[in-house]
């Protein structure tokens, strides 16, 4: 409950300061609030915590663990942008908005009812569609937004659809009766025809295959900073939602549908690596590779199993810290190179900042996989997982696509170390310096504290 | 005592962390006592955790979870036992010394900062090596002492010929290394396990293996050992590392490094117990290899080539004793000469500092009256190895010794022989050193001087080591006799297999006084001819005779190997690079990268912005989906 509060009053926070003229306060009292979040999460770890709500919401271990990620990554993604917008009122509208879609995540990782969980998707998506096309000069923003937000309509239509279906078949939304019903169930179509519509949905916000196609288009319209946000914040929150529906009331007939994910997750990484392989411009580059990391966090929801929750948590967090970084040094790059965003743009970095090449360096070779970046054990562990479920095939196709993934990565720092003439450098304020500092420290020191996840019960 | 242990190999790792990234614009005094400072430390801790093993029972520190995959399990653990504290107290010891010598040794050199850096490291890694718990812990000290090694024999980069001394001595070691990786894995799929813990101190999974598989495992250990401890076929690159600064050579290919193969072999002392066969490799390994080096040290006119081949030929008896099964003799062996070795490699080169870099032996001479401190502890030291009571070598060897007479009398009569040589050509070297006229420049001669107090008193400490580190290890015979007992078997006697010698108190000292008689009638050798009828060494182009010829060139083990290995080798990645690398490997490799651009652009005609398109494909997966139930 306190999480949930938290979360949605820091939102009107900010409304209300900046309405109070008290801008320059605003972004202490996030970093406040959401240090807080995380503090409010340590002291309830491991307290026994009642449902609440009629039984909407449930702030177990799961949760918690899930919303300390979310309000860390949302706390690193405020720190590593709070210099990209021009001091207007514009930004504590935005600030707001990514707020409020955070707390529509954390819905996400806590609900115990599928009205929340519905709820928690569109309190996610909406902030998202405003978001998207914030860059108001800039037509493709507009046009990101408006696809988004039309595909996303879209998407809900289904997900609402089977859970109506889903509904139908067992008459309750609630977990605990769901998940009895469920069991008891386990051939009825209707149900396994409202589950798999309800997967499609989420497919949908997760961007799987074959229901990716928005997420290039609408990652690159976006403005650079929003794209971090939600291939980070809202990617985990998805994923986690989704983990918390598989593994809870639908965990009796998910065997069913396991052939049918495994499909899913190869189709994603097989298109998104091609297509990553051919793009001349890195954030649609970087697009495609977040859908690749679908395609892996997708086969991570398929294993399940005790370790299954701490190494999802494991994937999100490393995940959203390489992509954040990524993102955020493509906007400081792009800016200084009047929005050229190919490969081009990379080149001589090291010698324009060193702490962005060197951050940018940490976080491509974590996507890539490679240790000691926190990347590798992440792909290990669902790699290893899969392996156990006994889809060799899927762990070879898993290492295969991530060799094509080497070779985008590795172009991106292999220009950042070309030489260049007369380069300016690239100057960067305190606080986001010792953010990427800290963000490149932090892959390094989750490789070796990656034991510590594996553990993680719930 | 846990703390205690981690912090002993913790020192020299905070001191090359520290000398190398924080001692930009330090003194050189200052990074040279941070630099040995840890190493004091270091042996400090390693006195107080010996001392609780004098009555204690072997420990197992566990430092941290390192390896778990499925049914692999390896803590990074240490084990303290009487074996592995020995060890500790005379690596720290003797390294803490080398450190303080090298601070005047290498003062005028520009790598200081490195230098100290990575003779910190190299202890580290031989710490870990010694303390590990398994062979994969005692792998990774195995292979981080190899890195060093090979970044001090190179030390002087600028020197062609210094890479490619550092470049053979790591090639070697790989040989070697793949033997000790097969040996591991074979022990672990017949044990189960790597923890020496659980292999030797509680003495259950080794029960796994024997027979033949006992027989290849120790084998192919023991390839492992050949390659660092420098046994024939794989001893060609310890003389060439002598190309390293004078303290390396010392500290790594004299007293610590070179010996991690006795250490392991003496580790695994029931594993070598259950197979003859391998037992017997191991003497004939370490015969040959002793009487090898021992043969060529007698033509060689570099004063860090005789002590190399020197070593060599000691390693050799080391292993010889193991062969026997007199594990704690060959430990014995090791300390002393740690003792002595380091001395005689510090005095070669307190010489090579005087002379201004000159290394040969005939530009030498009469050294004795420029450089008295030099002088003496050089003697001591000569004394020592060649085993003359009551100097360290001569308990160690004569055990050694004592051992093949009972076990075999032809491995006994060569041992004898190659001892005789060592005698022989130790002198020549010392009388033409220190002895005769002087044979260099003026220039040299004007310049000599005795070397600074930095680096005469680890001189004087080792001399005195030398001379009573014997005392550890008293025969057992004659010590019954006269109320001393052997230390240092009594204190290993539960940590590896003990093999006590039966010769009664009066053979053993015959055998001593025959042992001796022998020396000295090589000495008397050397004397008569360098000192008494001043003859000189020959120059490279003066020599003759063939046999001479087959020893100046190291029996042409070298041009061997180049014949044999590397031209065969050499013409094989000629051809794969001209033939298979272009066409087979790159074209499987561009082909790959053409077939996922090309895939690439097929897929991308889908995502062509369109709403619609977009739309089906949504709908079209829903259907699949939907499909996919029935």
């Amino acid at each position: 409950m306190k999480e949930l509060l938290i979360s949605s009053l820091l939102g009107i926070s900010v409304l209300l300061f900046d309405l109070l003229r008290l801008r320059r306060a605003i972004l202490p009292l996030v970093a406040a609030g959401l240090i807080a979040l995380v503090a409010v999460v340590v002291v309830d770890w491991g307290t026994a915590s009642n449902p609440f709500g009629n039984n909407m919401m449930l702030m177990d271990g799961y949760a918690l663990a899930s919303i300390g990620i979310l309000a860390l990554l949302t706390l690193f993604w405020f720190a590593i942008t709070s210099d990209s917008y021009p001091a207007q009122s514009r930004r504590t509208d935005l600030y707001a908005l990514v707020l409020f879609s955070m707390t529509g995540a954390v819905v996400l990782v806590s609900y115990t009812n599928l009205v929340m969980m519905f709820l928690g998707i569109e309190i996610l998506s909406i902030p998202l569609y405003v978001l998207v096309s914030s860059d108001r000069q800039n037509p493709l923003s507009n046009e990101a937004g408006f696809k988004y937000f039309f595909l996303g309509a879209v998407a809900s239509a289904i997900l609402l659809f089977g859970i109506a279906l889903v509904y139908g078949a067992t008459g309750t939304f609630d977990f605990t009766e769901l998940g009895a019903a469920v069991s008891a169930s386990t051939s009825n179509l209707m149900l396994k025809a409202g589950i798999a519509m309800m997967l499609a949905g989420f497919a949908f916000k997760v961007s799987a295959a074959p229901f990716h196609f928005w997420t290039p288009d609408v990652y690159q319209g976006s403005p650079t900073t929003v794209t971090a946000y939600m291939s980070s914040v809202v990617k985990a929150g998805a994923f986690l939602a989704l983990f918390r529906l598989c593994t809870g009331p639908f965990s009796a007939v998910m065997d069913g549908f396991t052939d049918m994910l495994a499909f899913l997750a190869a189709l994603t990484l097989v298109v998104s690596n091609l297509m990553a392989a051919v793009q001349t411009n890195v954030k649609r580059m970087l697009a495609f590779s977040s859908i690749s990391h679908a395609g892996f966090l997708l086969a991570g929801v398929m294993t399940g199993g005790e370790t299954g929750p701490g190494i999802l948590l494991y994937y999100s967090l490393t995940y959203g810290i390489a992509s954040i970084t990524s993102f955020a040094v493509l906007h400081v790059v792009s800016s200084y190179q009047n929005g050229a965003m190919e490969y081009d743009a990379f080149r001589g970095l090291v010698r324009r900042n060193p702490f962005l090449a060197g951050a940018m360096t940490i976080a491509l070779l974590s996507m890539a996989g490679i240790p000691p970046m926190a990347g590798f054990m992440a792909k290990y562990f669902i790699i290893s997982g899969i392996i156990s479920t006994d889809m060799v095939w899927l762990a070879v196709l898993m290492v295969l696509t991530s060799v094509v993934g080497m070779y985008y990565y590795l172009r991106v720092i292999i220009a950042m170390f070309t030489p260049v003439e007369n380069a300016g450098r690239i100057m960067l304020r305190g606080l986001q310096h010792y953010t990427y500092i800290l963000l490149s420290l932090l892959m390094i020191i989750l490789f070796f504290a990656s034991g510590f996840f594996e553990v993680l019960n719930f | 005592m846990e703390r205690l242990v981690t912090l002993i190999p913790l020192f020299p790792l905070a001191g090359f962390l520290y000398i190398t990234f924080l001692s930009k614009g330090l003194s050189r005094s200052f990074v040279g006592t941070v630099g040995a400072g840890a190493i004091l430390l270091s042996f400090v801790a390693s006195v107080l955790v010996f001392s609780t093993q004098l009555h204690g029972e072997p420990v197992v520190v566990k430092v941290f979870d390192w390896i778990t995959a499925g049914s692999f399990e390896v803590d990074f653990a240490f084990l303290v036992d009487p074996l592995s504290t020995i060890y500790l107290l005379f690596i720290t010891g003797v390294a803490f010394l080398i450190h303080v010598y090298s601070a005047g040794y290498m003062h005028d050199d520009e790598g200081f900062n490195r230098f100290f850096a990575y003779l910190n490291l190299f202890v580290f890694f031989m710490l870990i090596l010694v303390l590990g718990d398994s062979y994969l812990t005692m792998f990774v000290g195995w292979e981080g002492v190899g890195l060093c090694s090979y970044m001090l024999i190179g030390f002087w980069y600028k020197d062609m010929r210094n890479n490619d001394a550092a470049k053979k001595a790591f090639i070697v070691n790989r040989i070697g290394d793949l033997g000790f990786i097969l040996g591991m894995v074979l022990v672990f799929i017949y044990c189960g396990t790597l923890s020496f813990g659980e292999l030797y101190i509680m003495d259950t999974a080794i029960s796994g293996l024997h027979g033949e598989v006992a027989t290849a495992a120790a084998i192919l250990l023991f390839v492992g050992a050949m390659g660092k401890s420098a046994q024939i076929p794989l001893h060609t690159w310890l003389p060439d590392a002598m190309a390293g600064p004078t303290p390396v050579s010392a500290l790594i290919h004299a007293a610590t490094m070179v010996t991690a193969g006795i250490y392991m072999v003496a580790r695994s002392s029931q594993l070598f117990q259950m197979s003859e066969t391998a037992s017997a490799v191991v003497v004939i390994a370490g015969l040959l290899t002793s009487l090898l080096g021992a043969t060529i040290a007698l033509t060689q006119n570099d004063i860090k080539k005789v002590l190399a081949y020197s070593t060599v030929s000691q390693l050799g008896f080391m292993f010889v004793a193991l062969g026997m099964g007199a594990y704690t003799i060959a430990v014995f062996h090791v300390i002393t000469h740690a003792f002595f070795k380091a001395l005689l490699f510090l005095g070669s080169g307190s010489v090579i500092h005087a002379m201004g870099g000159e290394q040969d032996i005939r530009r030498m001479g009469g050294l004795k009256s420029h450089m008295p401190v030099t002088y003496w502890t050089f003697l001591i030291g000569t004394i020592a190895i060649c085993g003359i009571f009551p100097f360290a070598g001569f308990f160690s060897k004569d055990q050694i010794l004592a051992h093949a007479l009972e076990h075999n009398i032809p491995v006994f009569a060569l041992l004898m022989l190659a001892s005789m040589g060592t005698a022989f050509y130790m002198f020549r070297m010392f009388y033409l050193t220190f002895h005769g006229h002087f044979r260099g420049s003026h220039e040299q001669e004007h310049h000599l001087h005795e070397s600074p107090r930095v680096m005469t008193i680890p001189l004087v400490v080792l001399a005195v080591l030398s001379t009573v580190g014997g005392f550890i290890g008293f025969p057992h015979a004659i010590g019954e006799s006269i109320g001393i007992h052997h230390w240092l078997d009594h204190f290993l006697e539960n940590t590896v297999v003990m093999s006590y010698s039966t010769l009664s108190a009066g053979s053993e000292v015959i055998l001593a006084v025959v042992a001796m008689a022998a020396a000295a009638v090589m000495i008397w050798y050397a004397f008569s001819v360098y000192v008494k009828k001043g003859t000189r060494a020959l120059e490279d182009d003066e020599v003759e005779s063939q046999a001479h010829r087959l020893l100046a060139n190291k029996y042409w083990f070298d041009e061997l190997y180049d014949a044999t290995i590397r031209r065969p080798a050499d013409a094989l990645s000629g051809w794969l690079s001209r033939l298979v690398e272009p066409r087979m490997i790159d074209g499987a490799v561009e082909g790959s990268g053409r077939l996922t651009r090309w895939s690439g652009e097929a897929v991308r005609t889908i995502q062509n912005g369109s709403l619609t398109t977009y739309l089906l494909a949504i709908i079209a997966g829903v259907i699949l989906m939907l499909i996919w139930l029935n």
